[in-house]
């Protein structure tokens, strides 16, 4: 008996044409995808440069790379903007704004994942319409309402209010993660098993959405430091300020200074920088949970 | 002692649809009773009202001696194993056994313990500290039961634990879960689509159609009789052939289209109802698995038919045949074949069917013989369904 040799597959021209043809593609998506960032990269390039110019150096050469390389623009910012005590503020009404956010919005959205009550659509309806009415409409009557009760200047009130504005964000996110995560049968099972209602949510609910409960406390954390109007609303007194509210009052405080403007930009968003590249894999796995098995 | 009692139990939903209608029915202290009936009978609605999961519209249900209508589902004294298993994805395998002990804040040591010893039984002592997510799917299925085992309940329920297991497994989890229930001698309720299930491994089977409570024996008396067409076309695998017939003078002879049976005076011994039939039409039924082939032609006592297929099965032969009987066409047996059908669509070939041994010579085309036992006849009111005994 002849034994036939397996076949041998033919290497020729064409996988090798398919294999240049895939590299190209992907050094085109590369380019493509780099030339999308350069807009959002160009101010971060320039806030840099700025802030190692020397007054000079920055009025001679506004585009180049700053030679001098000085650093006495962020010593002077943090003393003359008192940097050190805003961002103590604004990790404190930015913490208490992603504490609150948490606090309301996880037992709503267990609430609303456990329920088969028709107000469930009314609530979810309500708060998104109030989510999308723009902020400078009840920010004047909020401030009247808050000076009147003599709760200005205090970032307790600051912070519950960063809290209460990204709590429908929390809401939704934890609640379209919850329905699927926590399917009713798992909920019914806790029930048979004897459990509450406060016991899914603390013993269930709340350790499974870990990572969501994670990424809204992140995102209402830096959009709390982001913020800039209603601190400034807010905040009459400069002890109290937040940092990105000093660092965006260097203009008219000490006439233009866009050298030490830039390093308390820096200054105020570093910690921003830090939280994100810590935290990026998870918050977007927080962001993208319940959206596809 | 009875564990469970329903007695005249009704769902009805705001839109007027009665889910479970009327039903009464009895589960004695360690008694297995099966729950079947094609999808959408109400089977699992009655078992969510037992657990309290759904409110009871009208009717009286009892746990142990306790009317339980208005008691919260965690204070029924009851444990439910449900189809998808419902762990809890967070905790270990020793977490989701030990939750309904740590609800009833049972001291730590004791937990623990008892958290073993279900384990035990259930072989999952080395998954202890693992996370659902990392077990098979028989493993999740023995750690649902484990969760509903530490409870010591009054009354398992379990809604098609092992629907979700391959068949192989599924095989082997039937004999596990009767062997634990038998061992623990707790009553369950236990809801199944699959026959199968429901005459293996039930002490008692209750079979539901449309909310209403058909039948309810052990498996050998719904197989031997049947007290309708529905669960006489439901129960059986392959289904009982169901013809339209009439009874000759006397109830001593059946007509079956060209076809004439006798049939013995001890018939009408056995079944005394018959002599009011005599002279009229009825719905007989034959097993599949009582129609051997005939080894010779008695006149009266063997069907003929010509064989239009035949499957072998190893040690049986499926032969397909057709009578000039017309086959029973009601609502109830068409009911009960869409679900046996899905199961397996051997139906859909002939009209009749017998399962022979594979040893006789059958030929595709050719004509064969059938011995009949009278005996073993079903009769059926062509009218009401309900079978003449």
């Amino acid at each position: 008996m002849t034994e036939h040799a397996p076949p041998v597959p033919v290497v020729g021209m064409r996988p090798r044409n398919r294999n240049v043809r895939k590299d190209l593609r992907l050094v085109a998506r590369n380019v493509a995808a780099i030339a999308l960032t350069l807009p959002f990269l160009y101010p971060f390039y320039f806030l840099v440069i700025t802030a190692f110019k020397s007054n000079q150096g920055y009025a001679e050469n506004q585009l180049g790379l700053p030679h001098p390389f000085v650093f006495t623009q962020f010593s002077s910012a943090w003393d003359s903007g008192s940097l050190g005590r805003a961002l103590l503020n604004s990790t404190i009404a930015a913490g208490i704004g992603a504490l609150v956010a948490i606090v309301l919005s996880a037992p709503a959205a267990d609430w609303c994942a456990r329920t088969r009550s028709k107000t469930k659509s009314i609530v979810l309806g309500t708060v998104a319409c109030i989510w999308m009415i723009p902020m400078i409409i009840w920010i004047i009557p909020m401030f009247v309402e808050l000076s009147r009760a003599h709760l200005t200047n205090n970032l307790l009130v600051l912070g519950f209010i960063y809290g209460v504005t990204n709590t429908p964000l929390g809401l939704y996110l934890l609640y379209a993660y919850l329905a699927d995560a926590v399917p009713g049968e798992i909920r019914e099972a806790a029930i048979v098993a004897g459990a509450k209602p406060r016991h899914i949510f603390f013993m269930i609910s709340l350790p499974i959405s870990l990572p969501v409960l994670v990424t809204i406390a992140v995102l209402a954390f830096v959009w709390s430091w982001g913020d800039v109007l209603i601190a400034a609303v807010l905040l009459q007194s400069q002890q109290d300020w937040t940092v990105t509210l000093s660092a965006t009052s260097f203009v008219s405080r000490y006439g233009v200074s866009i050298q030490q403007e830039a390093a308390a930009a820096i200054i105020s968003m570093l910690p921003m920088v830090v939280i994100f590249a810590i935290g990026q894999r998870g918050i977007v796995k927080g962001l993208t949970v319940g959206s596809g098995k | 002692m009875v564990a469970v009692s329903l007695e005249a139990v009704s769902k009805v939903y705001p839109n007027g649809f009665h889910a479970v209608d009327n039903v009464d029915l009895e589960v004695a202290e360690g008694e297995f009773m099966v729950l079947v009936g094609p999808s959408g009978c109400g089977k699992t609605t009655l078992l969510r009202m037992v657990a309290g999961l759904e409110e009871i519209s009208s009717g009286t249900l009892r746990i142990g001696s306790r009317v339980a209508n208005d008691v919260p589902p965690g204070r029924r004294d009851i444990a439910m194993v449900f189809q998808s298993y419902a762990l809890f994805p967070h905790m270990t395998v020793a977490q989701n056994i030990g939750f309904p002990l740590k609800l009833r804040r049972v001291p730590k040591a004791e937990l623990d313990t008892k958290v073993r010893d279900a384990a035990k039984i259930l072989g999952l002592t080395e998954w202890l500290s693992r996370k659902p997510g990392q077990l098979s799917g028989g493993q999740r299925q023995r750690v649902a039961m484990g969760r509903a085992i530490v409870r010591e309940p009054t009354v398992f329920l379990m809604d098609e634990p092992l629907s979700n297991l391959d068949a192989k497994l599924r095989v082997q989890m039937r004999a596990e879960v009767s062997r634990i229930q038998r061992r623990l001698g707790v009553a369950t309720l236990y809801v199944t689509h699959d026959q199968t299930e429901a005459l293996t491994m039930g002490n008692r089977v209750a079979v539901l159609r449309a909310g209403v409570l058909q039948q309810c024996d052990k498996p050998q008396v719904l197989y031997d009789r049947p007290s309708n067409l529905f669960v006489a076309a439901f129960i059986g695998s392959p289904e009982m052939n169901l013809y339209e017939a009439a009874l000759g003078e006397g109830a001593s002879s059946l007509r079956l289209g060209s076809q004439e049976l006798a049939l013995p005076s001890s018939l009408l011994v056995t079944r005394p109802s018959l002599a009011s039939y005599a002279g009229r039409s009825v719905v007989v039924g034959m097993r599949p698995e009582h129609l051997p082939a005939a080894t010779s032609d008695i006149p009266g006592a063997v069907l003929k038919g010509d064989v239009t297929l035949s499957e072998g099965l190893g040690s049986q032969l499926l032969v397909h045949f057709t009578i000039d009987a017309p086959r029973v066409q009601s609502e109830d047996v068409r009911a009960a074949e869409e679900e046996q059908l899905s199961a397996s669509e051997v139906a859909s070939f002939g009209d009749s069917i017998a399962l022979v041994d594979a040893r006789v010579p059958i030929t595709t085309g050719a004509r064969a013989s059938f011995a009949v036992d009278a005996e073993r006849l079903h009769f059926f009111d062509p009218a009401t369904g309900a079978a003449i005994s």
